[in-house]
């Protein structure tokens, strides 16, 4: 190599080297403007519909668990440590994020939970067990607000959906008794009875059925629920109930958690009326979560 | 010369692999920059052409700096880390690093070029663009870990910084040959 080609591959190098510097300069300035722009200011509450069914026999009162999911951003090192309903200022409701809390409350594993980064977003779940509330409470009550308290002491208060608090039936004649069930984590759930006597199948009542039909398929022996309207089933016979959840394409609508415990109405011998709960339809653990959506969801909630 | 190279080369290795028992650290990254700069400057003082001087300045501004992150460290604790600001601390030391060693291989290839060592020029060329472009592609990634904090881009990340600095140390170790047979008149 000559004296000028060895100088221009130094000059060469000497342009690489600013070229290098000066693109990792702008990259950085680009990176912040990309944090800055999915910047949340405060967590994002997701909408829960949930029915809460309690049991109480004079001063005991069974737990009542539920969870509370939010967005925030991905640095955000904050935990929720405390919750509390305006509507009720006197419930004591116990709050926390620890995975073990959970276990104690819940009793089985709460493995696959969502929990986790996507992009500059986190999601986070926190496990709620209502404690104590006023008596007039716990029949019938809808939960539409909750205050949030994190362990920075910053505090929020949210619309957190809708809680449906009913008072558990009074254990009457068994007309089904349930065998099995199961579910799995792509939003499948089945429960398996024995019919005890011979029934007819008249509806489903639930006030937040309705609001979820869209999302979920309930099928009774195969048979969608609704069409299943006046099919007999005779003693003896299995019945099994099936959901499954679906998306809608609509993230506001996909984003929201449930656990719904709708009554099937049968009637039974001599037009006697019994009721059936089913607990299979819910999608906490359900994860449909990227970054990309997360964003489309935040923007159509804040309505930006 | 020989001798500023092998200080630039112990103090590039503390400052990478601190030496830590537990919490303390026996050689922390601001004493490695100390005995590097150190080098800097011999190197500048018996240096034929090359200028060495601009590797030397920056280098003492690295002490300053890893010596104030050191601190920062041990007062601050947990809450300081989490500053989004801070969290790039490590990509301005490793620009300024990059200034620092393409700086050093700049006056290193000088010198051999007055020497007139014309293997040895367009050798430490090709090396120096490889550091450059190995030192780029890891910041890349290291600011790409930091905007999406997703485990694989930080341990791409991570892996492509040793990577690296690995590199570094073995291109000066073998300047640092080099200097020693040409002195022997090989």
């Amino acid at each position: 190599m000559t004296n000028d080609t060895l100088f221009s591959s130094i000059e060469a190098n000497n342009k690489l080297f600013k070229i290098v510097l000066f693109s990792i300069g702008l990259l950085i300035l680009l990176s912040f403007v990309f944090i800055y722009y999915f910047k949340l200011d405060k967590p994002v509450f997701v909408e829960h519909y949930y029915d809460l069914r309690s049991y109480n026999e004079g001063t005991y009162h069974e737990e009542m668990p539920f969870i509370l999911r939010y967005i925030t951003n991905v640095d955000d090192s904050r935990k929720v440590t405390r919750i509390g309903f305006p509507e009720y200022p006197e419930a004591v409701i116990q709050g926390s994020e620890d995975e073990y809390v959970n276990e104690m409350i819940w009793g089985y594993g709460s493995t696959n939970l969502p929990n986790d980064n996507y992009g500059r977003y986190s999601i986070r779940t926190v496990f709620c067990n209502i404690i104590d509330l006023p008596e007039n409470a716990y029949d019938d009550s809808i939960i539409t607000k909750a205050l949030i308290g994190f362990n920075d002491g910053s505090v929020m208060q949210i619309d957190i959906g809708e809680l449906h608090l009913y008072k558990a039936e009074p254990g009457g004649k068994d007309i089904l008794e349930d065998y099995y069930g199961s579910s799995s984590s792509d939003g499948v759930s089945e429960t398996k009875y024995n019919v005890l006597e011979d029934v007819t199948f008249e509806s489903i009542k639930s006030p937040l059925y309705s609001q979820f039909s869209e999302q979920v398929i309930l099928e009774i022996n195969d048979m969608d629920i609704i069409k299943a309207s006046g099919i007999a089933f005779e003693s003896g016979e299995q019945i099994n109930i099936k959901s499954q959840i679906q998306s809608t394409g609509n993230v506001i609508k996909d984003y929201r958690i449930f656990d719904i415990h709708p009554k099937l109405i049968f009637s039974g011998e001599k037009g006697s009326q019994h009721s059936e709960r089913i607990y299979n339809i819910n999608n906490m653990y359900n994860n449909d979560y990227s970054f990309m959506n997360l964003h489309r969801y935040i923007r159509e909630r804040e309505g930006i | 010369m020989q001798d500023g190279y092998k200080k630039v080369f112990w103090g590039l290795f503390i400052g990478t692999f601190n030496i830590k028992l537990g919490i303390i650290t026996i050689l922390p990254s601001f004493v490695g920059w100390i005995i590097a700069s150190n080098g800097f400057s011999e190197l500048n003082k018996k240096t034929l052409v090359g200028d060495f001087s601009r590797a030397y300045t920056l280098s003492m501004t690295l002490i300053i700096i890893t010596l104030f992150n050191s601190l920062i460290t041990v007062l601050g604790g947990s809450q300081i880390g989490t500053s989004i600001s801070l969290s790039y601390y490590p990509l301005m030391i490793m620009a300024i690093e990059l200034v620092v060693f393409h700086s050093m291989l700049a006056a290193t290839i000088d010198n051999f070029q007055a020497l007139g060592l014309v293997d040895l020029v367009e050798k430490y060329i090709r090396k120096d663009r490889t550091y450059i472009i190995l030192s780029g592609l890891s910041m890349l990634i290291l600011i790409l870990a930091l905007a999406i904090i997703d485990d694989v881009a930080v341990f791409l990340a991570v892996a492509l910084a040793v990577i690296t600095r690995v590199y570094l140390l073995y291109l000066i170790s073998s300047i640092r040959k080099e200097d020693y047979e040409h002195e022997r008149g090989i």
